[in-house]
């Protein structure tokens, strides 16, 4: 506290001017404190006792002040002291210090300080900022907390002034765009959107700016990599004094996969209409009303009626007259859930005709997976593979019964068959014995003559009818006890070289018996036959004719033939 | 066979043999034994063979018979085969056997008029 003190006033001004001070000093209405060179609390005023919470008798010539802060303010406190006494002016005049009020709590208090001229004393004044200090702590938190809010928050989140320039991005938004926050601040805010489409989408950002605040606006954001993102954009306008608008703080949702998620599902729902709508078998759908939903173009085409036509209609009219009531049946099975596989059921088409069609059919649950929404039966034609099934199956039995017709003509033609071969065999058996007989007869011995026998030869000697003859003739000869056998060649046409070893055998064979044999019939080209073949019939007994051999034996035998008296 | 199973009869002056119905290779030669010792015994004019009861002819029964009956000749006297089967003619015939000096009867009869009669025909095989 200054004063100026002039040697021409009197005690009396002097005094009053003091009390002045004093009450200046007492009713300021901020906290004064007088203290010492070392500190230590001369005078205060009743502000400073209220906010410390001391009495005054409790401090005044016992605290120092520093001792009153809180201990990181203390040393402060000292070197201002210190520093106000060698060099006043470089000492901070004012400073804030926390103090420490007697219940524990801080005190937070702007100091105004000042030398007392010509004393050791300084004087400080106090303001209570306490409140306000909280009230800063308090802000910069939230500021704090909302700074983080927007940094970290998953959702890009841009902030811009009224001329659309870029003043805040968060790091979602980097991530979107590639864009540093640097690199756009003050930057005009259509350049993150795709060049072709900044001015379309500015227009559409200012019409938005109109109102205060803006929800689900979907513009497309570029990345730097060229990439296009379709943001979800929601802004809020901030306001200062509820007119001006200040900056506009807008927050995207990145539904780019979101979008190609339903572009997919669209593609896949197209595709399935297609299939549904162009397959070649007949689809249908009803509703667990039996009402037709859906009719594919392979059933109009089956049925002549027209989706339009049936779509709400019950389904009954699909099928003929006289077996609706059995396919009705089973088609209200399926509302338990049944599935059918391959049952056959007639379809009616407009034009009075029925074709058969084989079912599959589905039930199509809804979201909880047990209530049935809808039954889905896909059909095939098969009349026509049923028409050509019974057409084989005629065909087949015509086939059968020619077979049959066949079999027994065969049967017949064999029986012939059999009954001819019988009849084969039996004339061969004929045939066989027959030629025995041939045989047999070709070759009769005769016995002539008591101690003759003759045995005439016609036709080609072969081997079988030598041994007949031979056997026939030396049975005879043994059973007759003949001496003389005569073989007549009269009938054999001509004699090679085997027929006449057969003969010689022949002759042989009587001799050994202890017969004789008289060749006859031999004519005069057999005679030459034999002698230029060389065949020696030396030592057996030949004569020309039958009646010369006989009259041979005869004269063998001792016999004579002669006229009666 | 045993000896006593062939026997050699002398009627009048003709010796007699009889031939088993199979002769064994032995019995075959015992016969050509005794034959010829009865031949040196009696004066005989001739052998008579029989063989009627004989249905199958070998080649050494054939070749036996054969000797005797020159053996026989030797010793001033005839060889008669009698009663061959038509069967054994006909299997001799066929392989080519031959009695050598011996005659054939029909039977036992005509064989023994043969060896009597000189003049009677008969024909050496």
């Amino acid at each position: 506290m200054k004063s100026s003190v002039g040697p021409t006033d009197s005690l009396e001004s002097i005094l009053q001017e003091l009390r002045e001070y004093r009450a200046i000093f007492e009713v300021s209405g901020s906290s004064i404190v007088i203290i010492d060179e070392d500190t230590t609390i001369n005078r205060a005023n009743a502000e400073f006792f209220d906010l410390l919470g001391y009495a005054s008798d409790e401090i005044v010539g016992k605290q120092r002040v520093p001792e009153l802060c809180v201990l990181e303010d203390r040393d402060r406190l000292y070197d201002y002291h210190r520093l106000r006494r060698r060099a006043p002016d470089t000492a901070p005049r004012n400073y804030e210090v926390r103090f420490v009020h007697k219940n524990g709590s801080f005190v937070d208090a702007y100091v105004t300080a000042g030398i007392i001229p010509d004393t050791g004393e300084t004087v400080l004044a106090l303001v209570d900022i306490s409140e306000r200090k909280k009230a800063e702590q308090k802000s910069r938190e939230a500021n704090a907390y909302l700074e983080n809010l927007l940094k970290y928050a998953n959702g890009p989140i841009i902030v811009w002034d009224p001329n659309y320039k870029i003043t805040r991005v968060n790091r979602a938004f980097e991530r979107l765009t590639g864009l540093k926050s640097d690199e756009v601040l003050g930057l005009s805010l259509d350049l993150i959107f795709p060049k072709d489409k900044r001015d379309e989408s500015m227009v559409l950002v200012r019409r938005a700016a109109s109102k205060a605040r803006w929800e689900a606006l979907e513009l497309d954001v570029a990345h730097v990599d060229g990439t296009v993102r379709t943001v979800l954009w929601s802004a809020s306008a901030i306001l200062a004094d509820g007119i001006t608008r200040i900056v506009t703080i807008a927050q995207g949702q990145d539904i780019t996969d979101r979008k190609i998620a339903e572009e997919a599902f669209r593609e896949t729902n197209a595709y399935l209409e297609n299939l549904f709508n162009y397959a070649n078998a007949p689809i249908i759908v009803w509703d667990p009303d039996y009402k037709i939903v859906r009719f594919n173009q392979a059933f109009e085409r089956l049925t002549g009626y027209t989706s339009n036509e049936v779509l709400g209609k019950s389904l009954e009219i699909l099928f003929p007259r006289e077996n609706k009531r059995d396919s009705m049946d089973l088609i209200h099975r399926t509302a338990s859930g049944e599935r059918w596989e391959a049952v056959e059921i007639a379809i009616a088409h407009v034009d009075g005709s029925i074709r058969t069609v084989l079912w599959n059919s589905a039930a199509i649950c809804g979201v909880s997976g047990t209530n049935i929404v809808a039954t889905i039966a896909q059909g095939q034609d098969i009349t026509e593979r049923k028409k050509a099934e019974e057409a084989l199956q005629k065909s087949h039995e015509e086939l059968e019964a020619r077979v049959q017709e066949r079999t027994a003509e065969l049967q017949t033609l064999n029986q012939a068959l059999r009954v001819e071969i019988e009849e084969r065999k039996r004339a061969e058996e004929i045939i066989s014995r027959q030629a025995q007989e041939i045989l047999e007869v070709s070759t009769p011995v005769i016995q002539i003559w008591q101690g003759i026998v003759s045995v005439p030869l016609i036709g080609t000697l072969d081997s079988g009818r030598t041994q007949q003859l031979m056997e026939q003739l030396l049975q005879k000869i043994v059973e007759t006890s003949s001496f003389i056998a005569l073989i007549d060649v009269t009938g054999v046409p001509t004699i090679d070289s085997k027929t006449a070893r057969y003969l010689i055998e022949t002759i042989k064979a009587v001799h050994l018996l202890g017969a004789e044999v008289v060749l006859t019939g031999i004519r005069p080209e057999i005679a030459r036959t034999l002698v230029q073949l060389g065949i020696d019939l030396s030592n057996v007994n030949t004569r020309s004719s039958f009646s010369a051999g006989l009259l041979f034996a005869f004269n063998l035998l001792q016999l004579q033939v002669l006229p009666r008296a | 066979m045993k000896e006593e199973n062939i026997s050699v009869i002398k009627i009048q002056n003709v010796l007699l043999v009889t031939m088993p119905p199979d002769p064994d290779d032995i019995s075959i030669n015992l016969l050509q034994e005794k034959v010829l010792k009865n031949m040196e015994n009696y004066r005989v004019k001739g052998l008579i063979m029989d063989i009627s009861a004989v249905h199958i002819l070998d080649s050494f029964f054939a070749r036996v018979v054969a000797e005797t009956a020159q053996m026989v000749v030797l010793m001033g006297g005839k060889t008669v085969i009698a009663g061959m089967q038509p069967s054994v003619a006909i299997t001799a015939t066929q392989l080519g056997l031959t009695l050598g000096g011996a005659l054939t009867a029909l039977n036992v009869d005509l064989a023994m008029e043969m060896i009597n009669d000189p003049n009677q025909w008969g024909r050496r095989l």
